[in-house]
C-alpha cells in the first residue's frame, strides 16, 4: 500500500458491524478510502459491499463500529446529510421522481437557489440543469423534458448528475453500470476519473470484473460480511489477477466450467413457442421458432426490442398483428402462457418478479396455487413441500421457507424467482437478463441449471446483455438493433465479442 | 433498535394519555359546576351512608343529551351538578345521534354498563330496543326535552306501559296541547303596540319537518287562524304568508336565501323552528338583519346583542324551557330508584308539557339574564337542592305527583328570582 | 454461521411488532374492562359483544379488501341502505319469516352486485378503489335519504320477530355468527386461492399477475366475498335495534378501517395482512369505547384520547419505506 501514503486519508471504517436479524452483514470491518483514488468493492452478492457503503452515506445504521469522516467521528441521520457533507451515492435502483421534469429532478430539494417570494423561476431553473447536463457531456437530455420521456439508463444518468456537485468529497457507484449501456458507462467512467484527478475519493461497486480492473485504482475484496484482503493498482495489473480476486471472493477454485461446454447445438424437433409475424410498436412482423431442448441467445444494447420479445413471448403485450403459440394454442395473456407451461425471469426482479415484502414460499408457490388447490383447499403442507424442495435444490441461503425474500442477496432473489418456475414445472422458459447483478458463485449455478434443463427437453429464451453469457450458453445467437433482427449466429466455439459487437452498434 | 424503542414510546404515551384524560375528564366534567366533588367523589356517596335517610342511597343517573355543546346542554349539566350533592347522585353524560339507532343503543348500553341506576334521555330513537335493554338491566329510564311521539303513537305498550319509564317533560308542548301558535300572535301584537308607528303587518313562517317536530305544523296552523281572527276587526290587517313547501320547511339545514325572494313583502319571520342557528346566520347573510324581524324559540347565547332595542334588534322573541324542568324526570327516577312512590303516582308513564320562557321584550331579556338558564349558574335556580328532595316521594312524605306536575307549569318568565 | 440461529429479544420485538401492538391493546383494554365494569361484569359483556357483532363480522369480510392494499368508504351507507331494505321488504310482506328470508336475500344480492361493482370498475377504469367506494358511498346516501323520505318519518320499524327473545340465547346467537364468520373467513384466506392472491395483489399486484393470476377477476371476488360479509352484518345489526333511519350505519366504514389497524392490518395490505386483526381491532375497538366511558372519561375527551390512541398504532406499524432519499 505504498501509494496510499501519498494520499489523504478521508474515510475511514473501524471495526464496524451489521446485523439484519440473525443475519450477520458485516463482521469487525476496517476499510480507508484515500482521496484520489477509485476503490472498488467487490465480493459476492451478500459479502457485504453495499452495506459499507450504505452506512457511510446514511442510509442506515451501523449496529457496532465507529466512521471517521475528514477526521471526525461521522453518523450521518439520512442520505440528504450526507450529500449535504460531500458524500454522494448511486443507488442500484431507479430512483428518480416520476411525473417532474429533468430539471427538478435536478435540483430536487434545492429549489430555494432559484426562487423569489415562493415562486421558482424555471426559466432560469431549465437553464442552470441544461448548463449541467452538458458539462456531463450528456446534451440529448433536454432539462424541461419530463423525466417519464426518458428511458432507464437516460434517468440513470440524470441520478448521476443529482448527486455529483462541486462539493462532492466522496462518490458511491453502487452496481450502477449494470443499467448503463456502453455509451452511459464511457461518461461515467470519465467522470469517476475527473474526481479522483480533482483529489476525491470515488467508491466503486461492481460484479463486472473487466470492468472493475480496467477502471479502479485500488481494490478492497470482501467475503461474508469480511475484508478478504486489498489489492493495488500493481496488483491488479498481473496476468493471473482476475483468477486471484475470483478465488478471494469465493474462497475456492472456480475453475474456467463456468458456461456450457459442449458445442452440440442440437435440440428437438417439436417448436414448443413460436412467434407469427408479431407486431408491435416499433417491432414489425417478427418471428421466431423455439424448439424443444433449444437455447435461443437474445443479444443488443438496451432499447434495441430484445425485451420486447421477451415479453410478447409470455403474453405480456397486446399485439398489433400476430400471434404468439404454443403447441397450436394461441397465447393471448400471461394466464394462458402460464397454464401452457411458459415461465418468465422478468429482467426488473425487485418489482415484477417477485413480492420483495413476503416469504420465499409464498413466491415459488403463487404460480402453482391451482395445482395445489383440491377443492379449493391449499394444503399448507404440501406449499411448505413444494417450497422446501426447491430452496433445497437451488440451495437459496436462507432460515427457512419463511423467511422474507427482501432480507436475501441479490443472487438469491434470482433463484427464487427462478424456483417459482421450477416448482411450476415449465417447459418453456424466458428468461430476461438473469444474471443481471448476480455473483460469479451464483451464475455459475444458474447456468449449471440451464445447461441441465436443456437436456431435459425444456426450451429457453436467454435475453442478455452480456455477450459472453451468450456465447457460453445459446445454441443460437439473435443479435437485434433498433427493433430487428440483424444477425443469427450459431453457437460456435470460435464466436467471440466482437463479433457480435457489430451487428449491435 | 432505535425505532422500536420509538415505537414503545408512542405506544406509553397513548397509554399515559388515556389515564391523563380519563383523570381531566373526572375532574373536568365537575369543575364546571362548584368543584365540590372532584374525581374522589366516590369516597363522598361511600361516606354518605352516615347522611340522613331523606336524602335517598347513593345512586349515579347517566343524561343522554341530544348534542355535547350549547347553552341548554351547558346549564342543564351545571343544575344537576349543583343537585349532585344534596340528592347524594353522581351524573354521568353522553350524546346520543339524531339519526342512527344501533348507535344510540350502544350509547345508552355503555352507560348501563357504567353502572348507572336511571337514564335521563333528550330523544326519541330506538327506544323500542333502549327500553328492553333497561328492562333487562333494572335501569330506569325518564325523558327530557322530547315529546317521545314516535314512541307515543307507535310503541305505547312498550314504551309507556313499561315499568322502568317513569315518563317525559317535553320541550314546550307536547302535540296534543300546543299553545306556541298563539304565543307567537302575541308577542306580534306586544311588538306592534310598541310600535304604533311601524306595526308588523306582513309575516313569513319556518317549520322543521312534520315527522320530527308535528307541534311546529299545528303551532303554525294556530297563528293564522290567530292572525285570521284578529284581521276580522283589525283596522290594518297582518298578511301571513302560507307555508312554502320547499323554502320554509327546513331539513335541519339553515334557511336557504332564496327565503327572502320568496317573501319580499315579509317584515318577520315566525320561526316555529330554532331560529338563532336555522334562520338568523341566513338573515345576516342576506344583510335583513336590521330590516326584519325574528320571533323564535330557543336560545343558543349572543342571541341578547340583537334582542328587543338592543343592537340591530332582530330578535323579538324567544321562548326556552327552563332547565329545572329536569325535575321532573328525576325525582320520578330518584322515587324508583328509591324504592318510593307517590300516594297519586298514574298507573301509566305521561308526558308533560312545560311551561316556557316567553321573552318579548327588553324588561323580559333582562329578567331571563338573572335565570339559571341563562347564567349557568344554580344559585340562581328557581329550586334549591333542598326544593327538589322535597319534591320526592321519599323526601317528603307529603309531596304528590299533582305538585310535581305543577311546578313545571310554574317556571315561567316572570318566576325567575 | 452459528450466529444465524442466535435471535435477541430486540429482533423478536422488530419483526412482531405488529402483532405485540395490536394484542397488547386487547389485553390492555380488556383489563381495564375487568377492572372498571364493576358489578355489572356479565351485563357489560353482552353489551361488548352485541356492539362488537356487526363490526367484526363486516371487518372480517373488510379483510379481504384491505389485504389487497384497498379501501371500501362505502360500507356505512350501504349498512344503512340494507338495513332499511329488510325492514321494507319484511313489512311489505306482512312481516312473515318468508318476508324476512326475502329480505335477506335482496340485500345479500345488492351487496354482491356493489362488490362486483367496486372491483369491477375500479379495475376497467383504473381508478383507485378509494374513488368508486366513494361514488357508491355518496350514492347510497342518496338512496338512504330517499328511502327514508319515502316513509315520512325518521326511523321504522321491523314487523317480524329476527332475534330470540331471550337476552342469552341473543348473545349465543351473536357469539355462533361471528364464530361461523370467522371460520369460514379463515378458511378462505388462509387456505384457498382467494386469500392467497389477494394477499399477493396487495404485496405486488405486477408480479402476481405474472404469476398467471386474473386479478381483475380476483379483485371482484375479493370485493363481493366482502359484500357477502356486510350483508350479514347488517342483518346482525338490524336484530340489535330492528329498526333503521337516517344515519344508520353512518360513521361504519371508518370505525372498521379503524378497527383493523387497530388489529394490526397494514393499510398497504399485503402478505401481513391476518383474519385475526379483525376480530382482535373490533374487539379493542368496542372495549376501548366501553372502558372510555365506564371511566368516566369526559365525552368531548372520548374522540380525542381514540385519535391519540389511533395514531400511536399508526406510529407503531407504520412501514418506512428504507434506503430511499426522502421525497
Amino acid at each position: 500500500m505504498a501509494e496510499a501514503t501519498q494520499h489523504e486519508l478521508v474515510i475511514e471504517v473501524k471495526n464496524m458491524c451489521k446485523n439484519f436479524g440473525p443475519t450477520r452483514a458485516l463482521r469487525n470491518v476496517d476499510v480507508s478510502f484515500y482521496r484520489g483514488q477509485i476503490r472498488g468493492l467487490v465480493g459476492e452478492n451478500g459479502s457485504g459491499k453495499s452495506t459499507i457503503t450504505s452506512i457511510i452515506s446514511g442510509m442506515q445504521k451501523a449496529t457496532s463500529g465507529e466512521v471517521f469522516y475528514k477526521g471526525a467521528a461521522w453518523n450521518p441521520g439520512s442520505m440528504v446529510e450526507a450529500q449535504k457533507a460531500g458524500i454522494s451515492m448511486v443507488l442500484q435502483e431507479a430512483n428518480t421522481i416520476p411525473d417532474c421534469t429533468v430539471a427538478e429532478n435536478i435540483f430536487a430539494g434545492r429549489f430555494d437557489e432559484f426562487s423569489r417570494f415562493g415562486i421558482v423561476n424555471m426559466k432560469k431553473l431549465n437553464k442552470a440543469a441544461q448548463e449541467i447536463l452538458d458539462s456531463f457531456g450528456i446534451s440529448h437530455i433536454r432539462a424541461a423534458d419530463s423525466i417519464n420521456r426518458y428511458g432507464f439508463e437516460d434517468r440513470k444518468l440524470v441520478e448521476i448528475v443529482r448527486c455529483v456537485s462541486d462539493d462532492t468529497e466522496i462518490f458511491v457507484v453502487d452496481e450502477t453500470t449494470t443499467a448503463l449501456s456502453m455509451e452511459g458507462r464511457q461518461l461515467l467512467y470519465k467522470l469517476i476519473h475527473k474526481l479522483k484527478d480533482n483529489d476525491k475519493s470515488v467508491i466503486f461497486i461492481s460484479h463486472d470484473m473487466d470492468e472493475i480492473l480496467e477502471q479502479c485504482t485500488d481494490l478492497t475484496v470482501l467475503r461474508d460480511g469480511e475484508i478478504i484482503g486489498h489489492l493495488d493498482r500493481s496488483e491488479m495489473d498481473k496476468p493471473n489477477a482476475e483468477q486471484v480476486i475470483r478465488f478471494m471472493m469465493v474462497g475456492r477454485e472456480i475453475g474456467d466450467a463456468y458456461y456450457r461446454e459442449d458445442y452440440d447445438s442440437s435440440h428437438g424437433d417439436k417448436v414448443a413457442l413460436e412467434l407469427k409475424n408479431v407486431s408491435l410498436g416499433e417491432i414489425k412482423n417478427f418471428s421466431l421458432k423455439l424448439h424443444e431442448g433449444e437455447i435461443i441467445g437474445f443479444g443488443g444494447l438496451s432499447g434495441c426490442g430484445m425485451h420486447e420479445i421477451g415479453r410478447i413471448a409470455f403474453g405480456l403485450e397486446k399485439l398489433e398483428s400476430g400471434s404468439v403459440e404454443r403447441n397450436g394454442r394461441k397465447i393471448k395473456g400471461c394466464f394462458e402462457a402460464i397454464q401452457s407451461g411458459i415461465g418468465y425471469v422478468s429482467k426488473n426482479r425487485d418489482t415484477e418478479a417477485l413480492i420483495l415484502e413476503g416469504s420465499i414460499q409464498d413466491n415459488i408457490v403463487l404460480p402453482s396455487e391451482s395445482e395445489l388447490s383440491r377443492a379449493t383447499f391449499i394444503s399448507p403442507k404440501r406449499e411448505k413441500q413444494m417450497a422446501d424442495g426447491e430452496i433445497e435444490a437451488f440451495r437459496i441461503k436462507c432460515g427457512d421457507g419463511r423467511q422474507w425474500v427482501n432480507t436475501l442477496s441479490g443472487g438469491n432473489k434470482q433463484k427464487v424467482s427462478f424456483a417459482k418456475w421450477t416448482a411450476k414445472g415449465s417447459d418453456v422458459l424466458i428468461m430476461d437478463c438473469p444474471t443481471r447483478g448476480v455473483d460469479i458463485g451464483v451464475k455459475q449455478f444458474m447456468y449449471g441449471l440451464i445447461a441441465d434443463m436443456k437436456r431435459q427437453g425444456k426450451s429457453i429464451i436467454l435475453i442478455s446483455e452480456e455477450m459472453a453469457e451468450l456465447i457460453g450458453m445459446a445454441d443460437k445467437i439473435i443479435i437485434m438493433k433498433d427493433f430487428a433482427v440483424t444477425m443469427e449466429l450459431k453457437r460456435d466455439k470460435d464466436l467471440s465479442e466482437t463479433d457480435i459487437i457489430e451487428y449491435m452498434i | 433498535m432505535k425505532k422500536v424503542w420509538k415505537k414503545i414510546t408512542a405506544v406509553l404515551l397513548a397509554g399515559a394519555m388515556t389515564v391523563l384524560a380519563s383523570g381531566c375528564g373526572n375532574s373536568g366534567g365537575n369543575a364546571s359546576d362548584s368543584s365540590s366533588a372532584s374525581s374522589d367523589s366516590g369516597a363522598q356517596t361511600s361516606d354518605s351512608g352516615s347522611a340522613p335517610a331523606a336524602e335517598g342511597k347513593a345512586c349515579t343517573i347517566g343524561v343522554a343529551f341530544y348534542t355535547d355543546t350549547g347553552f341548554a346542554v351547558d346549564s342543564t349539566k351545571a343544575y344537576l351538578e349543583s343537585l349532585s350533592d344534596t340528592l347524594n347522585v353522581k351524573f354521568t353524560y353522553t350524546v346520543l345521534t339524531q339519526t342512527d339507532e344501533a348507535a344510540n343503543l350502544t350509547k345508552i348500553q355503555e352507560l348501563i354498563s357504567s353502572n348507572v341506576d336511571g337514564i335521563i334521555c333528550t330523544m326519541d330513537l330506538g327506544m323500542t330496543s333502549i327500553i328492553q335493554e333497561c328492562e333487562a338491566a333494572g335501569v330506569y329510564l325518564g325523558g327530557y326535552l322530547c315529546d317521545y311521539d314516535t314512541s307515543f303513537n307507535t310503541a305505547y305498550d312498550q314504551v309507556f306501559k313499561s315499568e322502568y319509564f317513569v315518563g317525559t317533560a317535553t320541550d314546550g308542548q307536547n302535540p296534543d296541547d300546543v299553545t306556541i301558535g298563539n304565543t307567537m300572535f302575541e308577542s306580534l301584537m306586544e311588538y306592534n303596540e310598541r310600535n304604533g308607528d311601524a306595526p308588523i303587518t306582513h309575516v313569513s313562517m319556518a317549520i322543521f319537518p312534520t315527522w320530527a317536530f308535528p307541534a311546529q305544523q299545528i303551532g303554525a296552523d294556530q297563528f293564522v287562524a290567530a292572525v285570521e281572527a284578529y284581521n276580522e276587526t283589525a283596522e290594518t290587517p297582518i298578511t301571513v304568508d302560507p307555508l312554502n313547501e320547499e323554502s320554509d320547511v327546513l331539513a335541519f339545514a339553515p334557511i336557504d336565501t332564496t327565503y327572502f325572494a320568496k317573501h319580499a313583502d315579509s317584515q318577520a319571520i315566525i320561526s316555529f323552528a330554532a331560529g338563532s342557528a336555522f334562520v338568523y346566520p341566513t338573515m345576516v347573510q342576506a344583510g335583513v338583519d336590521s330590516s326584519m324581524k325574528l320571533f323564535t324559540t330557543g336560545y343558543d347565547g349572543g342571541e341578547d346583542a340583537n334582542f328587543g332595542t338592543t343592537g340591530k334588534g332582530t330578535y323579538q322573541q324567544t321562548m326556552v324551557t327552563a332547565v329545572e324542568s329536569v325535575t321532573y324526570p328525576l325525582v320520578l327516577l330518584l322515587n324508583k330508584i328509591n324504592g318510593a312512590e307517590f300516594s297519586d303516582q298514574p298507573a301509566e308513564a305521561e308526558r308533560i308539557s312545560t311551561a316556557q320562557y316567553v321573552i318579548n321584550s327588553d324588561e323580559d331579556m333582562a329578567q331571563f339574564q338573572k335565570s339559571c338558564f341563562y347564567t349557568k349558574d344554580a344559585a340562581n335556580a328557581m329550586y334549591t337542592p333542598q326544593d327538589v328532595l322535597n319534591m320526592t316521594a321519599y323526601g317528603n312524605p307529603d309531596a304528590t305527583y299533582a305538585d310535581l306536575k305543577g311546578i313545571l307549569s310554574t317556571m315561567t318568565i316572570d318566576s325567575i328570582k | 454461521m452459528r450466529e444465524k440461529e442466535k435471535v435477541t429479544p430486540a429482533d423478536f420485538l422488530k419483526q412482531h411488532v405488529y402483532d405485540i401492538a395490536a394484542y397488547a391493546g386487547l389485553i390492555v383494554t380488556f383489563i381495564l374492562f375487568l377492572i372498571f365494569s364493576g358489578s355489572r361484569l356479565s351485563y357489560n359483556m353482552a353489551t361488548v359483544l352485541q356492539s362488537a357483532s356487526a363490526y367484526s363480522i363486516i371487518a372480517l369480510g373488510a379483510v379481504f379488501v384491505y389485504s389487497m392494499g384497498y379501501m371500501d368508504v362505502s360500507v356505512g351507507q350501504q349498512v344503512g341502505v340494507y338495513a332499511i331494505l329488510m325492514i321494507m321488504i319484511t313489512n311489505a310482506m306482512g312481516g312473515t319469516a318468508a318476508g324476512v328470508a326475502a329480505g335477506f336475500l335482496v340485500i345479500l344480492a345488492l351487496a354482491l352486485l356493489c362488490g362486483a361493482f367496486n372491483g369491477a370498475v375500479a379495475v376497467w377504469l383504473k381508478l383507485p378503489s378509494i374513488v368508486t367506494s366513494l361514488f357508491l358511498m355518496f350514492f347510497f346516501t342518496g338512496a338512504q335519504l330517499l328511502l327514508m323520505e319515502s316513509t315520512g318519518t325518521n326511523s321504522i320499524s321491523i314487523q317480524a320477530v329476527i332475534k330470540p327473545a331471550d337476552r342469552n340465547m341473543y348473545n349465543v346467537m351473536l357469539v355462533l355468527a361471528i364464530v361461523i364468520v370467522a371460520v369460514i373467513v379463515t378458511y378462505f384466506f388462509k387456505f384457498t386461492k382467494l386469500g392467497k392472491y389477494t394477499r399477493g395483489i396487495g404485496a405486488n399486484e405486477v408480479t402476481t399477475a405474472q404469476c398467471g393470476v386474473n386479478t381483475t377477476k380476483w379483485k371482484v371476488i375479493a370485493y363481493m366475498a366482502f359484500g357477502v360479509c356486510v350483508a350479514v352484518g347488517s342483518f346482525i345489526m338490524l336484530t340489535r335495534t330492528g329498526s333503521a333511519g337516517k344515519g344508520t350505519g353512518s360513521g361504519y366504514a371508518m370505525d372498521i378501517m379503524i378497527c383493523l389497524i387497530l388489529g394490526g392490518m397494514p393499510l398497504s395490505g399485503g402478505m401481513k395482512s391476518k383474519v385475526s386483526s379483525a376480530l382482535v381491532g373490533t374487539f379493542t375497538y368496542v372495549l376501548l369505547t366501553n372502558d372510555l366511558t365506564t371511566m368516566g372519561v369526559d365525552l368531548n375527551m372520548i374522540n380525542f384520547v381514540k385519535a391519540v390512541i389511533f395514531i400511536a398504532i399508526i406510529m407503531v406499524t407504520c412501514r418506512k419505506k428504507d434506503g430511499v432519499l426522502p421525497r
